[in-house]
């Protein structure tokens, strides 16, 4: 089991495709792209991810099952409305269907929920976020190589199979920004993680909203970040097979 | 008296023969050219000469004779034989003493005691009734020169082939499977098995033949062990085991059989005698799986002296696991289960087939069996429920299906393959519309028992290309793919999950854990951009790939 924590425990962490080498700065490196910003989809590189599948991959993989991390914003500006965002959190958990897996991690506290099957998630949220305070800034670019981390253990033993996302929420500019944009092109390029935001009174002019790429809301008041988390969390691409041939004109 | 002297300048392809009457033959007619032995009756009363071959399960044999060649005590004495065993090898001087009544028992494997039928069956006396199910061979392989990475590139090849040997059948089954015959390859025919420069080995070894069938001892020797061969100590640069009975474990059978007249003159003291073989299996079985034994190291000597010229014990015990015996269970699910994939009437058309296509028997032979009644034919045993032939870890095997699929491996580790296609809305498979596959499958699963199958879903990728043509950004096109590839996921396990109540409403059992599932979504489409509805429908398919073992993966263990 990979355990996170805000301090350097990164370092001795390896995971099939990364070499992750120290706390700062806290991008995901590979040998070959490490500078590469680019958002644009490497298919081949998603069709292999997550590499190496772990010794106790599931023979037999639930295709329907559904993996988010969320990524908790504990960060001071926060202030009183942790306590609505915690709440939302554990909504947003007690609403999700199964089969689904969660694991849940602070901005500051570091991993809250390991990843964990939603029936036991159900039974752990609020007392795992009972702790949880508005202390600290903003490392959005370390928690989503955090969370990237934590998705490809879980898909490693998944064989890739089922649906990949992280949910972000947040009220303020990334602490790491440059590491966020990092981060966040070398997840969008490489993985078929799927990255949802909801940015809280900051409007949309945040880095990881990327049309077409991401999915992100605007909301002004914490007291609408239960509903948005629902609506995000209740998002699903679909694949209809097509009922009659039509040829590609 | 032998029957066979090889001619000192043997040709390659058609080794000619000098039978003891003078005339030239080429191996590989028929046995009633190079048999002329008339029949003769038998004498009465149960004290017999046996033949047994040099083959682990035989310990079965000699164990129930009282762990000896000859001797008064033993599960064959108890039921009132007096037994005196011989190691033939030779199956045709073996058709002789039959039909001569020396001894009134055949010893080889289905193709080999089909390919004396045109000897046995013409007289009533010698006609062959099966009693007695030894074994599935885990023991024999098929090695092959470098280049040649799949069945099908057999196509055209010269194949090394003992005559009137094991193997016979073996290839042609395999040959069948990959959509070959024995009319596609050349067949070079041997005169013995093993050890000689007349086995299939040593033409091989020689360059006479692109593959040989052997038993392996042989095909580790001629592949470093297992591997590629390297050109050092005994083995051929770059050969390789094609195939193995590892895989194929339900391929080669070896049974007993007896001459009805005698039969039908001892009808009750033979099938206590195949009680004492029961028995004698059964004791040996649990014996032979407890290593450090004293007594598995007994019985490896024994094994090795008899069969293996005075070899280490170690190689007895190894002899004895190159065959995985039947036992009570086995024998009565092989000639009492009408269901059983791997029944003696199929078998028996097997060995037809293949024989007639080496052109070695004119017509087909269906030979009798003792048809028992197993259940009285259980005393004294302690445990007849049914055993596996292989058992998976299915969790290694998925890991190990991955890396083959990662490293670009998979197909050259697919032996066989085997698609059916279905509706573009399915996501149920109803037997009705798919029984013929389903049997199939089954059938193939069955024959290669030892060897793992994946199912691998593929989707359509029309769905895709017209959302990318019409400039639909990533993160839709990303979730098409993720969704077509657990959509693959979802029709491999529906499959599989349709397999299984198929077969349950069939009465046949599957070992599950034999299926791999897998998903490729629309990463390998048999055509892109499909262009017609029918290319379109082709590319919604489940492919099965019987892989080779990999027995570090598969944790593949004989029972």
């Amino acid at each position: 089991m990979i355990i996170f924590n805000r301090v350097c425990a990164l370092a001795s962490i390896a995971v099939v495709g990364l070499a992750l080498t120290a706390c700062k700065p806290e991008t995901i490196e590979t040998s070959s792209s490490i500078s590469d910003q680019s958002y644009e989809a490497d298919w081949d590189a998603i069709a292999s991810w997550p590499g190496e599948i772990a010794d106790d991959a599931e023979a037999e993989p639930n295709p329907k099952m559904v993996t988010t991390v969320l990524v908790l914003d504990d960060s001071g500006s926060m202030g009183s409305d942790i306590h609505a965002a915690k709440t939302a959190v554990i909504d947003t958990i007690n609403g999700l269907p199964s089969p689904a897996k969660v694991a849940v991690i602070g901005l500051n506290s570091g991993e809250i929920l390991p990843t964990t099957d939603i029936l036991d998630a159900k039974a752990r949220i609020s007392a795992a976020l009972e702790t949880v305070t508005a202390n600290g800034g903003t490392p959005l670019g370390g928690s989503m190589k955090q969370a990237y981390a934590l998705l490809t253990e879980e898909a490693s033993r998944q064989r890739g199979f089922g649906v990949y996302r992280i949910i972000v929420t947040t009220d303020g500019k990334a602490g790491d920004e440059g590491t966020l944009r990092k981060n966040t092109a070398y997840i969008l390029r490489n993985t078929p993680i799927q990255i949802s935001t909801i940015g809280l009174g900051i409007g949309t002019g945040h880095p990881l909203n990327l049309p077409g790429r991401t999915t992100y809301a605007a909301i002004d008041n914490v007291s609408d970040l239960a509903a948005a988390l629902k609506a995000v969390s209740a998002e699903q691409a679909s694949f209809e097979p097509m009922s009659n041939f039509q040829a590609v004109n | 008296m032998n029957l066979f002297t090889i001619a000192k300048n043997a040709l390659l392809s058609t080794l000619v023969v000098v039978a003891a009457s003078g005339q030239a033959f080429a191996l590989g007619e028929p046995m009633n050219e190079i048999i002329s032995a008339d029949a003769r009756d038998c004498r009465p009363g149960l004290n017999v000469s046996m033949p047994i071959i040099a083959w682990g399960a035989d310990a079965v044999t000699i164990e129930a004779n009282g762990g000896d060649m000859e001797s008064t005590a033993g599960g064959f004495a108890d039921a009132g034989w007096d037994v005196k065993l011989s190691l033939e090898d030779d199956f045709a001087k073996q058709v002789e003493d039959y039909v001569s009544c020396q001894s009134p028992f055949l010893r080889g494997t289905l193709g080999m005691l089909t390919a004396a039928a045109p000897v046995t069956e013409a007289d009533a006396r010698t006609e062959q009734v099966i009693i007695y199910k030894h074994s599935w061979s885990a023991g024999d392989g098929i090695v092959a020169a470098p280049g040649i990475k799949k069945i099908s590139d057999l196509q055209g090849k010269r194949i090394a082939i003992q005559a009137y040997g094991p193997h016979v059948d073996f290839v042609s089954r395999v040959l069948t499977d990959a959509g070959l015959s024995l009319d596609d390859v050349e067949i070079v025919w041997s005169k013995d098995l093993s050890g000689t420069d007349n086995s299939p080995a040593e033409i091989f070894a020689r360059g006479d033949a692109d593959a040989a069938a052997m038993i392996l001892p042989d095909a580790r020797l001629l592949t470093s062990d297992g591997n590629v061969g390297t050109g050092a100590e005994g083995s051929v640069k770059g050969a390789t085991i094609l195939f193995s009975t590892l895989e194929a474990s339900a391929v080669i059978g070896d049974y007993i059989a007896v001459r009805r007249d005698f039969f039908e003159a001892n009808r009750d003291a033979v099938g206590e005698m195949v009680n004492a073989l029961l028995n004698s299996e059964e004791d040996t079985r649990q014996i032979m799986a407890r290593d450090g034994d004293a007594e598995q190291t007994r019985i490896g000597s024994m094994i090795a002296d008899i069969m293996l010229g005075g070899l280490p014990a170690e190689e007895g015990v190894f002899l004895w696991h190159d065959a995985i015996t039947d036992g009570w269970s086995g024998n009565a699910k092989h000639f009492g289960d009408p269901a059983d994939p791997r029944r003696f009437s199929v078998l028996m058309d097997e060995a037809n087939a293949a024989l007639m296509g080496a052109d070695m028997i004119a017509r087909p032979y269906m030979l009798k069996t003792a048809e028992w009644d197993w259940s009285a034919l259980a005393h004294g045993l302690n445990d007849i429920s049914a055993r596996e032939i292989a058992s998976f870890n299915p969790e290694k095997a998925a890991a190990a299906v991955q890396r083959l699929r990662r490293t670009g491996q998979l197909d050259a580790n697919t032996k066989i393959d085997f698609q059916i296609y279905f509706e573009p809305d399915s996501t149920t498979f109803p037997a009705e519309l798919y029984a013929k596959d389903f049997e199939e499958i089954i059938r193939l699963a069955a024959t290669y028992s030892g060897a793992i199958v994946t199912v691998e879903g593929h989707a359509d990728p029309l769905h895709y290309l017209k959302q990318e043509k019409a400039g639909a950004p990533d993160q839709e096109l990303k979730g098409i793919r993720t969704s077509a590839t657990n959509l693959s996921l979802n029709r491999a396990i529906s499959v599989v999950d349709a397999l299984e109540g198929f077969a349950n409403g069939e009465g046949v059992s599957i070992n599950r854990n034999q299926f791999t599932v897998d998903g490729v979504g629309i990463s390998e489409p048999a055509f892109n951009p499909p262009t017609t509805a029918e290319e379109w429908r082709q590319n919604m398919r489940v492919k099965f790939r019987v892989l080779t073992t990999q027995a570090e993966a598969t944790e593949f263990s004989p029972l």
